[in-house]
């Protein structure tokens, strides 16, 4: 068989796995609104700290600790993870759309490692799924919201609308997968009790946050 | 009566915790250099807090570790999480609640670094490295080694780590890090066994 041959066919197959995943949101009927909490429930508390036991996995590394996530005030949200042995691996510190790194453990400090976090965490934690031109679709029992931005594409699809038990977060670029985020919703807490999410690509990441009950902070 | 007992005692119950500079630190030294040396194993229950300045409660865990020379380590925490890390030699295994990870401490930057502050901290030598720049101090109970990160890594890492030794320098008590942000990891040893026999097959890594 020709390079080209292969190539050509190495193509094709690449379409067609990646058109297959962003295929089942094709042809909802939407309607125009902005999405708020009351479409789909935060991450966030407006106070207090959350606590997730959490696991990371990135190329042959597991780590696993605690991830407390934090508002410090209106506008500010901190993401700090710490190892079991008590060790800070990483500080971020969100305001808005913008996530700078406070800390981030030595031997981890990378560019590329460090700006896929924050992206992932961007996207899992919802910082920036709000206040923005949504397209609103049904599609059986579940309700779909579409967010787009340039090539990339957003859906939030929540399984039952009343009582949001379980969502889902999907994002494209150019049609591709690039993450997939699955949201469990405790209603007795107001919290989302696990959330995973894996980030597609090259470098493939590997998210699972239980929830720890609310403490006061 | 009690009231005014207590606020006369008071200033003198703190004055005797208050730590004071080691005049002869060469003795001191010396003294920690036996105890490693006498010290071929370890067994103690730990506590560990974490303090975070964006947190108001102390993160409390706690479990047992054992250490064996050369560069065996078992450090186990049964709560709040069981969660299990095998140091032997260059291999480190690390057991949670979930799954099971294998390393080469040479090919893990991350792991050889935890690993050389785990190490030479329960056998008290890190203030051996060129790492840290030591202080020595002393209050009735304890002396206290007080090291100051030099290298530019750890600095970002660690503001300082605290070693408290017993006064009669027999093993590391507790030992404090504090970093850059001022949130503070305590460990506090205590039920320790010095050189028991310790079973090797706690430290393998299959």
């Amino acid at each position: 068989m020709r390079p080209s041959l292969i190539t050509c066919l190495l193509l094709s197959s690449i379409l067609l796995l990646s058109g297959c995943a962003i295929s089942k949101y094709k042809r909802l009927s939407c309607d125009k609104i902005v999405m708020n909490e009351g479409d789909l429930a935060p991450v966030l508390r407006p106070s207090g700290a959350m606590k997730y036991k959490t696991s990371i996995d990135v190329l042959n590394n597991h780590l696993t600790g605690l991830l407390i996530i934090k508002k410090t005030d209106s506008l500010t949200t901190r993401i700090v993870f710490v190892t079991e042995l008590g060790m800070k691996m990483f500080d971020f510190e969100a305001q808005g759309n913008h996530m700078r790194a406070v800390y981030v453990f030595d031997p981890m400090n990378k560019p590329a490692f460090i700006d896929a976090l924050k992206r992932n965490f961007n996207d899992l934690l919802l910082l920036n799924a709000y206040n923005h031109e949504t397209g609103k679709c049904t599609k059986g029992n579940r309700r779909v919201f579409e967010v787009r931005n340039g090539r990339d594409k957003s859906y939030y699809t929540i399984e039952d609308p009343g009582t949001h038990a379980a969502s889902l977060q999907e994002n494209f670029h150019k049609h591709k997968r690039v993450s997939k985020t699955e949201y469990t919703y405790d209603k007795a807490t107001g919290l989302y009790s696990r959330i995973r999410t894996k980030q597609y690509g090259l470098v493939k990441f590997y998210f699972e946050l239980n929830a720890i009950p609310p403490s006061h902070d | 009566m009690y009231k005014f007992i207590l606020v006369l005692l008071l200033p003198l119950t703190v004055f005797s915790q208050a730590f004071k500079a080691v005049k002869d630190t060469s003795a001191l030294k010396q003294k920690i250099e036996s105890m490693s040396k006498a010290t071929n194993s370890i067994e103690s229950d730990f506590t560990q807090e974490k303090n975070l300045s964006m947190l108001s409660e102390k993160i409390i865990s706690k479990g047992h570790f054992a250490f064996k020379k050369d560069n065996l380590l078992r450090w186990e925490y049964s709560s709040p999480s069981k969660y299990l890390i095998v140091i032997n030699k260059e291999k480190v295994m690390i057991k949670d609640e979930k799954k099971i990870s294998k390393y080469d401490m040479n090919s893990n930057k991350v792991f050889k670094e935890i690993n050389d502050i785990m190490v030479s901290s329960v056998q008290g030598t890190i203030f051996k490295s060129h790492k840290f720049k030591t202080n020595y101090f002393e209050n009735d109970r304890f002396y206290k080694l007080e090291l100051i990160p030099q290298d530019k890594n750890m600095k970002d890492t660690f503001k300082k780590i605290n070693l408290y030794f017993d006064k009669s320098v027999t093993s590391v008590a507790k030992m404090e890090m504090v970093e850059a942000s001022e949130d503070v990891t305590l460990l506090d040893f205590s039920n320790k066994k010095l050189n028991a026999p310790i079973a090797d097959n706690l430290f393998i890594i299959k």
